[in-house]
């Protein structure tokens, strides 16, 4: 009942921060009163329907989708490996320190302005995906790891558990939760590091392409909104359905 | 307190005094233009008083939006087709003359046969714009059909695909045979040809024919108001000759004028007399070009989507008939 709650809660907050945004949106739009200024709601509410049923936009939504898909799973797969590793070996964590901090610490622009020199605008959006999101992920999933309990890890080592009753029984229910949720974050941030790629690397089948295209041919500010506001809605929807799952999760776990 | 007034007096004296001195006078002419081709044409005013302001590349296309919504600028120079979608009515804007006649040359590191491009894969810059606009709209007028999906590729047709404005990508396209042939502009066209030793093997303004790519527009009211100093700006832009400039005080000069105290993309070194007479920079007046541009802007209209317009139609009012 708390947890129903809970939600109910959540959701009435999420609903009225939307609300809210839109409105003061739509403030400061009339205010303005040029739509290349601050595009109203009306004008990027039909260019988003508009665009909604357009060929070529559903070529570089997908395409994209697929991108910020690659990256995410290389980035998901070889984060959470690096960190499962570095928990068992201390000179591997040493290592991943300086390599996880340099590779953080690279300017975003700077690697897509190289990549795109040598792989194509495609392939240079993921890589700059993977170098944006894999140390992201690495941080996450080694700070859910290291919140796994000493003692029961000692008490099991102490009684000679197997190594696969360890991982079912202590680390998966700690990190099962919060992995989910990872999993949904790290998507929608790889989706937005993706099409901020395609913008400089110049992918032109892409949410990144259409962006620049707006901007720079069509000179529609509306259009790059809308286009903008699909790249949000599929970030947030991806992190609502990991939430859910992981609330399922929780809520089979307390049952 | 009479310390304290005199003090004010001279405060308030010296504000006025910098307000009138400095270099947005009343008096002085707002220029804005994009740095490349536009920006060495701009040139031409440099013993005016007209003040010059020059974008970088990435947010030119913004800036001079901005500045021609806001009718901050009295004058800027940008592409044909930005000028039809700004200043279509010809209300507050009007075109005086074309300032840059095409400059896109395609570099390869070898000659090409009687077939020429057929069967190429053909790297563009900024294919989804002008530049690549024109080099379909020339690839049409050869009887070759082109297509931007690799896997659509074959020996009959030409692959394009987009390539970064940047020289060393250009290099590791042609090193990698990437690409056959990379359509770039000048002053670009002829650096890569220096420095890397590669073979100038196309002229898209041969092939496709004179297309207009960089317009100047006046604001209407300073056309009407302000007729003596157009006349000494059209003057000056006519009376330069672009191919006879010195290349280092070109580049300094431009730098000057960047805004937010950046730097021009453009280097001494690559403004050899080759590379600014392949920049076709010369005014001419907007009476002159009227039918170029209405038929350029036409086969532009054909690159228009679903989702928004090259260019749009514009009228007689577009064109300024007072030169």
């Amino acid at each position: 009942m708390k947890n129903r709650g809970t939600y109910l809660t959540k959701t009435v907050f999420s609903v009225i921060f939307i609300a809210i945004t839109l409105v003061v949106w739509q403030i400061v739009a009339l205010i303005v009163n040029d739509d290349f200024a601050v595009p109203s709601l009306l004008s990027v509410g039909a260019d988003m329907l508009k665009i909604f049923y357009v060929p070529s936009f559903s070529i570089a939504y997908f395409s994209t989708l697929l991108r910020a898909f690659i990256g995410f799973a290389l980035s998901f797969i070889t984060g959470v490996l690096l960190a499962v590793v570095a928990k068992k070996f201390a000179f591997i964590k040493g290592l991943c320190v300086p390599l996880v901090s340099v590779i953080r610490l690279i300017p975003t622009m700077a690697i897509a302005s190289l990549l795109c020199i040598t792989l194509s605008p495609s392939v240079a959006s993921v890589a700059v995906c993977f170098t944006v999101v894999m140390p992201y992920v690495y941080s996450s999933a080694q700070a859910m790891l290291e919140s796994v309990g000493d003692e029961l890890l000692e008490m099991a080592k102490v009684y000679g558990v197997p190594h696969g009753r360890v991982l079912s029984g202590i680390y998966l229910p700690t990190v099962k939760k919060p992995l989910v949720e990872l999993l949904g974050t790290a998507f929608s941030f790889a989706l937005k590091i993706t099409v901020s790629s395609e913008v400089v690397t110049g992918a032109l089948k892409s949410m990144g392409g259409l962006i620049n295209t707006a901007q720079n041919v069509y000179l529609s500010p509306s259009l790059v909104v809308a286009v903008t506001v699909w790249v949000v809605v599929t970030g947030l929807f991806a992190e609502l359905i990991t939430h859910l799952v992981a609330t399922l999760l929780d809520k089979r776990r307390r049952a | 307190m009479k310390r304290l007034a005199v003090f004010l007096s001279i405060i308030i004296c010296l504000i006025l005094s910098v307000g009138c001195t400095g270099a947005n006078s009343p008096s002085s002419l707002t220029l804005v233009c994009p740095d490349g081709a536009p920006a060495i044409s701009a040139y031409a005013l440099k013993d005016t008083k007209v003040n010059v302001t020059v974008y970088p590349s990435a947010s030119a296309t913004a800036s001079i939006q901005k500045d021609i919504r806001n009718k901050s600028a009295d004058v800027a120079i940008l592409p044909v087709n930005l000028a039809s979608k700004l200043c279509a009515s010809g209300a507050d804007y009007k075109m005086i003359g074309v300032l840059t006649h095409g400059n896109l040359y395609g570099v390869g590191k070898n000659v090409l046969d009687e077939n020429g491009l057929k069967g190429k894969t053909v790297g563009v810059i900024q294919l989804n714009a002008v530049p690549g606009y024109t080099v379909k709209l020339m690839l049409e007028k050869m009887g070759l059909q082109y297509v931007e999906n690799k896997e659509e590729k074959n020996a009959d047709n030409v692959y394009l695909y987009q390539i970064p404005a940047d020289a060393t990508a250009v290099k590791t396209a042609l090193d990698t045979s990437k690409a056959d042939v990379c359509i770039v502009a000048q002053p670009m066209c002829d650096r890569l040809i220096s420095a890397f030793s590669l073979i100038k093997s196309i002229d898209v303004q041969s092939l496709y024919g004179y297309f207009p790519q960089a317009v100047a527009v006046v604001k209407t009211s300073v056309l009407e108001n302000r007729k003596s100093e157009v006349n000494e700006m059209i003057a000056s832009l006519s009376g330069c000759d672009y191919t006879a400039l010195n290349a280092t005080e070109l580049v300094n000069w431009i730098n000057l004028h960047v805004a937010d105290g950046e730097v021009s993309s453009l280097a001494p070194q690559a403004l050899t007399v080759s590379a600014l007479e392949g920049s076709n920079i010369r005014f001419s007046p907007a009476q002159n070009e009227k039918s170029a541009v209405l038929n350029y802007l036409t086969q532009l209209k054909r690159f228009d989507t679903e989702l928004g317009t090259v260019a749009i139609a514009v009228g007689d009012t577009f064109f300024w008939s007072g030169v």
